[in-house]
């Protein structure tokens, strides 16, 4: 992955970790792997790239971490989204889909002229 | 997961960095493993799955040193986070517990305001006047010269034209000396009513000599110094820029008329510029190097500035041998007279203001430690009361940090709230004594609280409060805990060692202030007995009003003596004059003229025992006018004047002296020259009049003279007004100025403000040492109330059981007060005795009164034990109102 796509997903990333943890605490593996399914790969991203973003949102108090253990009774670190968080997702959520909505509208615009 | 969320954050971080690296390896391997299993379950071989999971999840190592930096970076900004929150969590507890005893918070905040503020006040003294240097280049260089006659008392007189020329001239341990003479009143007309302003004449080289630049314009040059130059030029004093120029930068070349000549301003001084004893508002040449003839006509003031490495002690020494040489050459005028030479800091702040400091510094030292020792025991008695508060925390696992840190925001809690008690107080003390306008207190514009001031009352605040939090936490970290467990919450009376500790405590603060109260006695008695000295003058409702006729215009003592007599005549006739009479200077005015003189007919005196006398010019009526009363003889008449033979009254003291054993009327006296000088006849014997000082064991011999002989051309009109006096200051101004439009009146003043003045010095010291033994009252009555409420809180459960087993509340109530008297009488004891010891010090400063004055030394022990019982009157009725039942329930 070159580093001009991290910048780029950079952002993505964090919104998209915002989104998973908000069905419950998971650990990093079970994000990573959640992420995956629901783009179908389509982020084509280091799996490791993932822990920087997580500790950076947790630095800035947007998820908190916690030790516990898994199904198969393994040590893991669970994240889940503090007030924060959920008002950061809130934040990106409403920004996306303008963002989303105006790409659209310009999409359907040109699409029109042509 | 934990159940209690942040229960684990707490835990990492004490258990610190390794486990960070740790955890975030673990967490990484986790998901390489998973990812692995999850590759396995797709169908590859162990080894091929770790390798691909390694391989999807990229640099493993890369990736786990960018989460621990980011993991340890959080961890710091936590940790500091943490660290203000419990510090602002511990002041807010310091706070509640304070407000929980708000008894010993205002206590000891009080206590702590008085210290702090007493001594930033002082400190704000010290630097104004002897940490600021003065404004001049060098000043430690700069010394002060004056001849000195040991034998008459003179030690600071004003030096002659030709010894100093000499000195100059002869002396190799000055760089330059430099010389002016003494500010006179100089009459400036122009633009408004005629005006009285101050002049001096310096030697051109004064300015440079202290090594000021104008702040505009030049200074003199030598050439103007000459004697006879002809130019006119002036260099004016800030003040007089910014107030009679409104400090216009074209002030340069303006012409100031003074005395009827013009002065052209070729300069303005910078705005702390002074001439040390000599404040002019305008100087003007000297014309140096005028020599007059006459070595006895002394009226310079003479500044050196010493060559470099050249001591003080040096210079006296080669000045005294100097004036040794003098004296041997021109024995007439320079018998008896040396040199006595003052470092400029010196005799700037004078030697009388040193003593006033030494005492100031004492009375400060003292409540200071009055302070100390009172919050000592307050928080000494806290401590106790706190012994089990303090073991419960360590008991639940306070460490000493913590326990230290919480002692700690209290103590700095408390000095911070008697730090800014005490800059309040030290601004209003401030205000106060330059309301007072202290006499001798030179450079009172400079005391002010500023930066540094407040530096040095916040290190005290500091420092206190650092202290009195250290105090109660060694305690507290020595005491064992079981013992305080145990004994702290209702120990039947407190460490015994510990309560011995405060008793001395109590009874030190009690002496002190016996000290301070038994000085500040002395003190006012000694004002009191002042205030009863007969003046031997009537004072109440007279003006004296000064005036002074320029020589240029009334050239003649005839015509000087008419204007003075039409000026009184028409004076009398103003609605609200009872009478009119003039003097040349008025009892208590501030300045003396005096002369030798020998009783005609007698054998010539040595001349070094030569009788003196002070002399004054005076109208007929004057005394009478004055109240002062005519013993024998007559007083002037109108006849005696310039053409009548000289007559003369003298005073009582002067008759007895010269003739103790006949009447002096008719005799005739030699005035001025003992062997040419005109003659005198005795005509009059008036009363003894205080007219320099009130606190002179004896008067000083006087002659009057009549005006209308000497001509005298400064005079003081003095009028009897039927009403308030100072109402006829605008009529009688009129009257001058009816006479003489040219003519300022110099100065007018109510003569009961003239004596006041004379009073001023001592009342500022009774106000000052009566503050400090004010304070030191409060004190003393804070501390034993401080300590009697400890010892009842703690002795609650004793007193509870005496009520129990049927003490009477009476008998309590006895007990304790008994108690308190017990220490303040040995406070009373010990205070007396040392007052016994160290009034003597006051001694110079005491009025026809002993230092062991009774009156005084009873007034003090009364005093304090009044408000030692006030003090311990409310922990006794606490005493007689403890609760048997509750307390015995408390067990």
């Amino acid at each position: 992955m070159s580093v001009q796509s991290v910048d780029l997903l950079q952002g993505t990333l964090e919104f998209l970790v915002l989104k998973t943890l908000s069905w419950g605490p998971m650990h990093g593996f079970a994000i990573a792997r959640w992420i995956r399914k629901t783009t179908d790969d389509a982020l084509e991203i280091e799996e490791g790239a993932l822990y920087p973003a997580l500790h950076r949102m947790e630095r800035r108090g947007w998820i908190e971490s916690d030790w516990g253990v898994t199904e198969n009774n393994r040590r893991a670190k669970y994240y889940q989204t503090t007030r924060l968080g959920k008002d950061q997702l809130r934040r990106e959520e409403s920004s996306w889909t303008r963002y989303v909505s105006a790409v659209s509208k310009i999409m359907a615009g040109s699409r029109a002229s042509a | 997961m934990s159940p209690i969320p942040g229960l684990r954050r707490l835990f990492r971080l004490a258990a610190g960095r390794s486990t960070a690296t740790d955890d975030v390896a673990e967490e990484l391997e986790l998901h390489v493993t998973l990812r692995a299993e999850e590759l396995v379950a797709e169908g590859r071989s162990p080894e091929q799955a770790r390798a691909e999971a390694l391989r999807l999840f990229g640099d493993l190592s890369d990736i786990k040193r960018t989460v621990t930096a980011i993991d340890r970076e959080r961890e710091r900004a936590m940790r500091r986070s943490e660290w203000f929150d419990s510090l602002l969590g511990d002041f807010r507890h310091a706070m509640r517990s304070l407000r929980r005893s708000p008894g010993f918070a205002i206590g000891t905040a009080l206590t702590l305001g008085l210290g702090i503020g007493l001594n930033t006040a002082i400190f704000s003294v010290f630097d104004g006047v002897l940490l600021r240097p003065l404004p001049f280049v060098e000043p430690d260089q700069l010394v002060r010269m004056w001849s000195t006659k040991a034998d008459r008392g003179l030690r600071f007189f004003s030096v002659s034209t030709a010894d100093f020329e000499d000195w100059k001239a002869q002396a190799t341990s000055f760089e330059r000396m430099a010389a002016f003479d003494r500010q006179t009143d100089l009459t400036l007309t122009g633009n408004t009513d005629p005006e009285q302003i101050q002049g001096a004449r310096v030697s051109a080289n004064a300015f440079t000599l202290l090594g000021v630049k104008p702040a505009l314009g030049r200074l003199f040059s030598a050439e103007e110094d000459r004697p006879g130059a002809p130019a006119q030029p002036l260099v004016i004093s800030n003040a007089t820029w910014r107030n009679r120029f409104g400090a216009d930068s074209g002030v340069l070349g303006r012409v100031m008329t003074l005395n009827g000549k013009p002065w052209t301003v070729i300069g303005v001084m910078p705005r702390d510029f002074f001439v040390p004893g000599n404040p002019a508002e305008v100087w003007m040449p000297l014309g140096s190097g005028n020599v007059v003839d006459d070595r006895g006509n002394r009226f310079l003031r003479v500044l050196g500035r010493l060559k470099p490495g050249v001591s003080i002690d040096a210079a006296r020494a080669e000045l005294l041998t100097i004036s040794r040489r003098l004296e041997a050459q021109y024995p007439a005028s320079n018998t008896g007279w040396t040199v006595t030479a003052l470092s400029l800091t010196e005799s700037v702040v004078g030697e009388q203001f040193k003593s006033a400091v030494t005492i100031l510094l004492g009375a400060v030292a003292l409540v200071l430690l009055i302070a100390c020792v009172n919050v000592a025991t307050m928080v000494l008695g806290r401590s106790t009361a706190r012994a089990r508060e303090l073991a419960v925390r360590a008991a639940l696992g306070a460490g000493t940090g913590r326990l230290g840190r919480l002692l700690l925001a209290e103590g700095l809690l408390l000095g911070a709230i008697g730090g800014a008690f005490g800059v309040a107080l030290a601004v209003a003390l401030v205000r106060l004594l330059h309301s007072l306008e202290p006499p001798n207190l030179p450079r009172l514009e400079l005391v002010t609280v500023n930066g540094s001031v407040l530096a040095l009352a916040a290190l005290l605040s500091i420092g206190s409060g650092l202290l009195f939090g250290l105090v109660p936490l060694r305690r507290a970290s020595r005491a064992p805990l079981t013992q305080a467990l145990r004994e702290g919450g209702r120990g039947v009376a407190g460490g015994k060692s510990r309560q011995r500790t405060q008793r001395v405590l109590v009874v030190a603060e009690m002496t002190l202030a016996v000290l301070l109260l038994s000085g500040a006695g002395l003190l006012i008695r000694s004002l009191i007995h002042l205030q009863r000295v007969d003046l031997g003058f009537e004072s109440r409702d007279r003006l004296a009003v000064r005036l002074t006729l320029p020589r240029d215009r009334y050239a003649g003592v005839e015509q000087r003596a008419v204007f003075y007599s039409r000026l009184l005549e028409r004076a009398r006739t103003l609605p609200g004059v009872r009478g009119a009479a003039a003097v040349s200077v008025v009892p208590l005015g501030g300045f003396n003229t005096g002369t030798v003189f020998a009783v005609e007919g007698r054998p010539l005196p040595d001349p070094a025992s030569t009788p003196d006398a002070d002399v004054r010019a005076a109208t007929p009526g004057y005394f009478r006018l004055m109240g002062i009363p005519l013993l024998a003889g007559r007083d002037f008449t109108e006849r005696d004047d310039s053409a009548s033979a000289l007559v003369a009254v003298i005073s009582t003291t002067t008759a007895q002296r010269y003739w103790p054993d006949g009447n002096p009327l008719g005799a005739r006296i030699r005035i001025g020259n003992v062997e040419r000088g005109p003659l005198a006849e005795v005509v009059g014997v008036v009363g003894d009049v205080r007219h320099l000082s009130l606190e002179a064991p004896e008067h000083r011999p006087m002659i009057y003279f009549p005006q209308r002989s000497t001509g005298s051309p400064s005079m003081t009109i003095v009028l009897a007004a039927s009403g308030d006096p100072a109402a006829l200051t605008a009529p009688i101004r009129r009257e001058v100025i009816a006479l003489d439009p040219g003519l300022p009146l110099s100065s007018v003043r109510v003569m009961d403000d003239v004596v006041a003045d004379a009073f001023t010095q001592r009342r500022f010291n009774v106000i000052v040492l009566g503050l400090f033994a004010l304070a030191a009252l409060v004190l003393a009555g804070i501390g034993l109330y401080g300590v009697m409420a400890y010892a009842v809180s703690q002795r609650n459960h004793e007193l509870g059981v005496r009520l129990a087993l049927g003490a009477q509340r009476g008998a309590v109530v006895r007990m304790v007060l008994g108690e308190s008297l017990r220490l303040v009488l040995g406070g009373v004891v010990l205070g007396l005795g040392g007052a016994l010891l160290l009034n003597g010090l006051l001694s110079t400063m005491l009025f026809e009164v002993k230092p062991n004055d009774p009156m005084a030394l009873a007034g003090a022990s009364a005093l304090l034990v009044g408000i030692a019982l006030l003090g311990s009157f409310l922990p006794a009725r606490r005493a007689a109102r403890v609760d048997p039942l509750t307390t015995l329930r408390e067990e």
